[in-house]
């Protein structure tokens, strides 16, 4: 018995790698590489994002943990996606995965997703951080905390920012005890096989506004819609 | 000597060398509060004076934190607002560094950021605007450092008890360090202060009086050890946190600043901290100007302008101060008190070969 209970926990269930694809509609979303939306050109420029809380959707209906493995990407059950390759500014290496091992059972439905980080990593001492933290052009210092969504873009030839994140928040950073506008969203995003798409498509076709957070910025209303923030009072 | 003797006297002069650091302070001025896990050194501040002058720190290689920081401008730059490696124009201007140890919140408008470690990473790193637009650069930056002995040998000397002292935190605890250790309290005032009555001429006499009259009102907000009522030392109980809207703007009725200069609101959201700023020292305010968060007042006459106007929106704006009400001054009561901000100009503290490009003054 105890032997059993001790087996389950070293190896708790499979090892599944999902891979998350950003689209804007029917196009995939490649650094770089420009796509038509709305009569316009996109071109991304940077797609970077945390995610925690991941969970599968077995083939039972039922939500099964992803156990997210500690690796250079993921740390105490965060995890960074990162869809650009240096093709503006930013890092070479392109990250589209989530790797860990879950219980739910193949064929997988759906991918469930924390976006952003939980407040005990997001406003973390930056002087104490471990990777993928330690990345800083996902660091937010004068908001105390991380952008948990990074999405530059150009369109046509103007370059636009969605930097979603806490905002409002108080406290030094290492100790932030609130945020006015937590902004954490929740994605569940159907799974083919094991890969999931991402789609920005409806909201880069609702706005051509960026978004910085802010309090009451209402050009963020389709970009929050698109990565599930909820729209919190002020 | 006994051995119990032996061991007193060593554990005495293990805590009389343990600090590693001796401020340079007048009689009866505290010392900086300083965090626990980022002690003062000799070694960490020398460290940061040179990672201070690196230029390797910004990503095109021509900027440094003395760019927009130069000593002889009391670490400002002379811009009304800072411009970044890249040609982005920063939406305020670089703050002068004078008694930057003293200052308990950070930049001009923040109403919690309190660590000199955490302030370095956003000019740094950040990317709205750039400024020294080393962000996912990092890895490449120590690298860079890596190949040169003599910085490996400083951060060594500096983290003696780190196995790989060379990293990003490290970077950011030395430049800290460093900013620390600029502290100004050498001007003719300082000196009149302490009993040397021919250190002010008669006209910055006269000055200094009317500057802490109830009829200019000015000590209010730039009083106490560093001219500024933003204030953080050893001796206090608590930080003295302060934000003030002086009336520079009200560009709707209602007392707006224009965006993004929205002072601690731009962070907060709440209407009623529009416009609210950080009383900067006015130490050594001669050579910082020009003036004011956006750098849109040129001359300190102009400052006197702003102020005696009661607000240089004019006297309507509800969120202004109760201080800046408005005040008349005679052309010679205008002159002495400029002479007296400017007896508050330490010159030592502008040449001092401690603060000062180690490329230039090793």
């Amino acid at each position: 018995m105890l032997l059993a209970l001790l087996a389950a926990c070293t190896t708790p269930g499979t090892p599944l790698t999902l891979t998350i694809t950003p689209m804007a509609g029917a196009a995939p979303l490649r650094c770089g590489e420009p796509v038509d939306v709305a009569g316009r050109r996109v071109t991304l420029r940077d797609l970077r994002w945390f995610v925690h809380d991941v969970e599968v959707v077995g083939a039972d209906g039922i939500a099964h943990p992803l156990d997210l493995t500690p690796t250079d990407w993921q740390h105490a059950g965060a995890a960074l996606l990162d869809h650009e390759d240096a093709c503006h500014n930013g890092t070479a290496v392109l990250h589209d995965t989530l790797e860990g091992r879950t219980y739910a059972q193949a064929p997988y439905q759906a991918v469930r997703l924390a976006v952003g980080l939980p407040p005990e990593l997001n406003h973390a001492d930056p002087l104490t951080l471990e990777p993928p933290l330690t990345t800083t052009s996902m660091h937010w210092g004068w908001r105390q905390g991380f952008k948990y969504v990074r999405f530059d873009f150009v369109q046509d030839d103007v370059p636009t920012r969605v930097h979603v994140g806490a905002t409002g928040c108080e406290g030094p950073m290492g100790a932030v005890s609130t945020c006015a506008q937590r902004n954490l969203g929740s994605l569940v995003l159907p799974l083919h096989g094991t890969t999931a798409q991402l789609d920005l498509g409806p909201a880069l076709a609702a706005t051509t506004d960026g978004c910085m957070a802010g309090p009451g910025e209402s050009s963020c209303d389709p970009w929050y819609e698109a990565f599930g923030v909820p729209r919190e009072a002020l | 000597m006994t051995l119990r003797a032996a061991i007193v006297l060593q554990l005495l002069t293990a805590c009389s060398t343990a600090p590693g650091y001796t401020w340079d302070l007048p009689e009866g001025m505290p010392a900086p509060t300083v965090p626990v896990d980022n002690p003062m050194s000799q070694a960490k501040a020398e460290l940061g004076r040179h990672l201070f002058y690196d230029e390797r720190l910004s990503v095109d290689g021509d900027m440094s934190c003395a760019s927009c920081h130069q000593q002889e401008l009391a670490f400002t730059d002379g811009r009304p607002r800072g411009i970044g490696t890249t040609g982005e124009i920063h939406p305020r201007g670089a703050m002068s560094l004078t008694n930057i140890a003293y200052v308990p919140r950070l930049t001009w408008a923040h109403p919690d950021l309190d660590r000199l470690e955490h302030q370095a990473l956003a000019p740094l790193f950040g990317d709205d605007p750039v400024e020294m637009g080393m962000a996912d650069h990092e890895d490449e930056l120590i690298l860079t450092l890596a190949t040169d002995p003599d910085t490996v040998t400083r951060f060594q000397a500096a983290f003696p008890d780190d196995d790989s002292p060379l990293t990003v935190p490290n970077i950011v605890r030395a430049i800290a360090t460093f900013e620390r250790t600029l502290v100004s309290f050498d001007s003719p005032y300082d000196r009149y202060q302490a009993g040397d009555t021919d250190a002010l001429e008669p006209a910055a006499i006269r000055g200094m009086e009317l500057f802490m009259s109830e009829r200019l009102e000015c000590f209010h907000c730039h009083g106490g050890p560093t001219f500024s009522d933003a204030l953080t030392h050893d001796k206090l109980p608590a930080a003295e946190v302060a934000f003030h809207n002086t009336g520079l703007y009200d560009v709707d009725g209602s007392g707006a600043y224009p965006a993004p200069n929205t002072g601690l609101h731009a962070l907060t959201g709440r209407p009623e901290d529009m416009g609210r700023f950080r009383a900067p020292t006015l130490r050594n305010i001669e050579v910082t100007g020009p003036y004011m968060h956006d750098g849109s007042v040129e001359t300190l006459d102009e400052v006197l302008d702003h102020y005696a106007n009661g607000g240089r929106a004019g006297s309507s704006s509800p969120l202004k101060s109760e201080f800046v009400s408005g005040f008349v001054l005679s052309n010679t009561e205008r002159s002495d008190v400029i002479a007296f901000l400017h007896s508050l100009t330490d010159r030592g503290f502008l040449t001092d070969p401690r603060f000062a490009d180690p490329e230039v003054t090793p």
